[in-house]
């Protein structure tokens, strides 16, 4: 029998027990439906994480650490266990080499292990394929304002960046040519809603940001937001009187996409540094020779070389993870939960296979005289095997189908409503939770999906077809005509 | 040519053991009209089904042309009752839910005759057992005389040379059977097909060459068919 026969005669078979077979397609859809709507929102979730990731890195950037076991050093053990004693147990390896066993600014020794410094910052700008290395570093200004006009606004950090990072964040207005001057400030658009302007009036705009010296030496950014204030030994600034406040101006270079990091914004190195100089009290040079972080930016000269690069900075004793690893750890994390969730799919689309083997055995019981005369015709074992499994393959892709079908418009209807809320005429009934990320949808449809799910329902459903496409194989001829 | 020896089968129901064929020993020459009679239980279904390869004998031996139908595969069977042998059955058999055109169409899709090619070949049989007029209509639209024609027609859509007909007038009124016996001598007379025919109908038995009478799994007597009446 041809293989377009085989689809077209299993096909019409569905149309026999109309009512069984809808039945069956619905729980196979509600299967497909679940895992197919737990996939789009780790995807929409997914998507969210990464782009966020992407504001503070991207394929050409490597984050830079020294090579230091957090859990270990914070007295954290995997299994909980307790390490024997070991009388010249070694130091934790000082990737500056110096050695120095004295606590840095009355930082715990294990923590002063953990900052990278000057020398650590020359020795990875000289790495084959790097274009510019950079601490990260952050600094928390008073506040924020234009300068022509008092409205002083909140700008929790405002990080130092090389420009690798700067001129690849993802802009909804930029003036290239003002993000490459060192008072360069990248915002997040939302200060031009804050400020009433049109983002293109903002970009090209001066702000000032006002310091207050306190004292503290640079904050070092572990990781993203993570910090340790560290008070610096020279603690005498804590002195009577006001302390001292600085305005400095900035120029705005450019603006990017709102995402949940809409307080913080992007400077250049040596802006951090002279912000960051004040800030401690300290000479700018000498500032910056002291200078430590718990993390250096690395960036490649061209994302191919990335890889290359990460592997040179690791043979010199460093932690480094790129881009990718970055976003693969996200990946993973979602993966993971998608999974999870989708068991509850799992479970569903069980119990359609059951109904899937209950219809198919129904159907052998009702056309074993049918059965008994395709033989009688010419019908071969594996024929009558193959309509059966045929059968139960388009159930499953039928379900899989309209699953997916609902998933879309589900996930279409949520996106929608996140977005612009639900209000009948001029009244509100529900605000638009994501109105204000505009590029954020929470289910995210994809190809992937839909193979997934087409491959995963038609798989189940012809396992659970099998039995009954054995059965119906197996019938007498003679004993099925009798019937 | 059919040659069966020895041909025993032994159905086990509970502790009996029944004799469905008994040490029969039959030949069966091409073109030959062959009519099986005998009581109820006497094994005729069970010749005819073991003829068309759906049943096999436990010893003994039936080979059909030279070829030995205990050494054929399952699918080596569905190839032999696909293009060798045709089924008639008592209660027609045909698929309620297919039209006339699509039941005779039936046997050529399952030895993969493209579309067209079958569709022009079950017209032709359809045409042979007079029911042009009648190709588009469901069984349930069809009198038991034409389901039984749309059944021949099915049967012998593949050219077989073998009919296997198990009471094909059983379930029909006089007329309507007289009409099938007529259709099978001219095939049988024009066609050279040839035909076993069991029959509870001494008339419709008169129709064939030979008449085989059954008796507990094996062949009692044999005697001419062929009444000058039915040929003159
Ligand atoms: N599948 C089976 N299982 C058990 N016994 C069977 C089976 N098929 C046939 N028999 C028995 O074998 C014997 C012969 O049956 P068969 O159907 O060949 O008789 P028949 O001559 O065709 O009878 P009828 O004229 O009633 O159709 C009967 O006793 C019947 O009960
Ligand atoms: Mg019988």
């Amino acid at each position: 029998m041809k293989f377009y026969d085989l689809l077209a005669t299993s096909f019409r078979n569905l149309f026999r027990q109309k009512a069984r077979t809808v039945l069956t397609v619905i729980s196979m859809m509600i299967g497909a439906f679940l895992i197919a709507i737990m996939m789009s929102v780790g995807n929409g979730l997914k998507q969210f994480m990464v782009s966020q990731v992407t504001l503070f890195a991207n394929t050409s950037t490597i984050a830079v650490q020294a090579n230091v076991d957090f859990a270990q050093a914070f007295g954290m053990s995997l299994g909980g266990g307790v390490a024997e004693f070991e009388e010249e147990s070694p130091q934790v390896q000082d990737p500056a080499g110096e050695g120095q066993n004295d606590s840095v600014n009355g930082v715990p020794d294990f923590l002063s292990e953990a900052f990278l410094d000057q020398e650590d910052l020359e020795k990875l700008q000289e790495i084959d394929g790097v274009s510019e290395a950079a601490f990260e570093t952050y600094v928390t200004p008073d506040y924020i304002r234009l300068a022509e006009d008092e409205s002083p606004k909140l700008l929790i950090s405002m990080y130092g960046v090389p420009s690798g990072i700067r001129d690849r964040v993802k802009f909804s207005s930029v003036d290239r040519a003002l993000l490459e001057r060192d008072d360069a400030i990248v915002l997040s658009d939302s200060y031009a809603e804050a400020w009433n302007m049109d983002r293109e009036d903002l970009v090209g705009e001066t702000v000032l940001v006002r310091m207050t010296q306190t004292g503290d030496t640079g904050v070092s950014g572990m990781g993203m937001g993570m910090t340790g204030n560290i008070p610096s030994d020279a603690g005498e600034q804590e002195g009577p009187g006001e302390p001292l406040r600085q305005e400095f101006e900035l120029v705005v270079a450019g603006l990017f996409e709102k995402s949940i990091f809409s307080q913080i914004s992007f400077i250049t190195p040596q802006q951090s540094d002279i912000l960051r100089a004040f800030v401690s009290g300290q000479e700018l040079s000498e500032f910056s020779e002291e200078e430590q972080a718990f993390e250096i930016i690395v960036v490649a000269e061209d994302d191919d070389q990335v890889d290359a690069v990460d592997r040179r900075i690791e043979d010199l004793g460093y932690q480094s993870s790129t881009f990718d690893e970055a976003v693969g750890q996200i990946g993973v994390v979602f993966d993971i939960l998608g999974v999870a969730l989708s068991g509850f799919g799992a479970i569903a689309m069980l119990v359609a296979s059951i109904g899937i083997a209950n219809t198919l055995l129904m159907a052998i019981y009702e056309r074993t005289r049918e059965i008994g005369v395709m033989k009688a015709v010419g019908a071969t074992r594996s024929t009558i095997g193959l309509l059966f499994t045929m059968e139960a393959a388009w159930l499953g892709i039928i379900g899989g189908t309209v699953g997916l079908l609902f998933t879309k418009l589900f996930g279409d209807a949520v996106n929608f409503i996140l977005h612009e809320g639900i209000s009948i005429g001029s009244a509100t009934l529900l605000e638009g939770f994501l109105a204000d990320y505009p590029t954020f949808d929470v289910s995210v449809f994809s190809i992937g999906i839909v193979l997934l799910v087409l491959g995963v329902t038609a798989g189940v459903a012809i396992v659970a077809g099998l039995y009954p496409a054995w059965r119906a194989s197996r019938l007498d001829p003679v004993v099925a005509l009798s019937r | 040519m059919i040659v069966i020896k020895e041909a025993e089968r032994t159905y086990h129901l509970g502790d009996e053991d029944i004799h469905a064929l008994d040490g029969l020993s039959l030949e069966i020459k091409k073109g030959e009209f062959i009519a099986l009679v005998g009581p109820s239980g006497s094994g005729k279904s069970t010749l005819m089904n073991v003829i068309g390869a759906l049943d096999s004998l436990d010893s003994g031996s039936i080979s059909v042309d030279g070829q030995d139908l205990s050494k054929l595969s399952d699918s080596g069977k569905a190839m032999y009752r696909r293009k060798k042998v045709g089924f008639v059955f008592q209660t027609f058999n045909l698929q309620a839910r297919l039209t006339a055109l699509e039941n005779v169409e039936l046997p050529l899709m399952l030895d993969g005759i493209p579309r067209k090619k079958r569709r022009d070949l079950a017209l032709e049989a359809l045409s042979k057992v007079h029911l042009s007029d009648r190709v588009r209509h469901v069984p349930s639209e069809l009198s038991g005389g034409q389901q039984q024609r749309v059944a021949i027609a099915r049967a012998i859509v593949n050219r077989p040379e073998i009919l296997l007909a198990d009471e094909p007038t059983g379930n029909l009124d006089s007329k309507s059977g007289e009409q099938i016996m007529k259709l099978l001598k001219s095939l049988n007379e024009q066609e050279q097909v040839t035909i076993v025919m069991v029959t509870h109908n001494e008339d419709h038995a008169a129709f064939a060459h030979r008449v085989l009478h059954m008796l507990d799994g094996n062949i009692s007597h044999t005697r001419n068919g062929r009444k000058k009446e039915v040929y003159g």
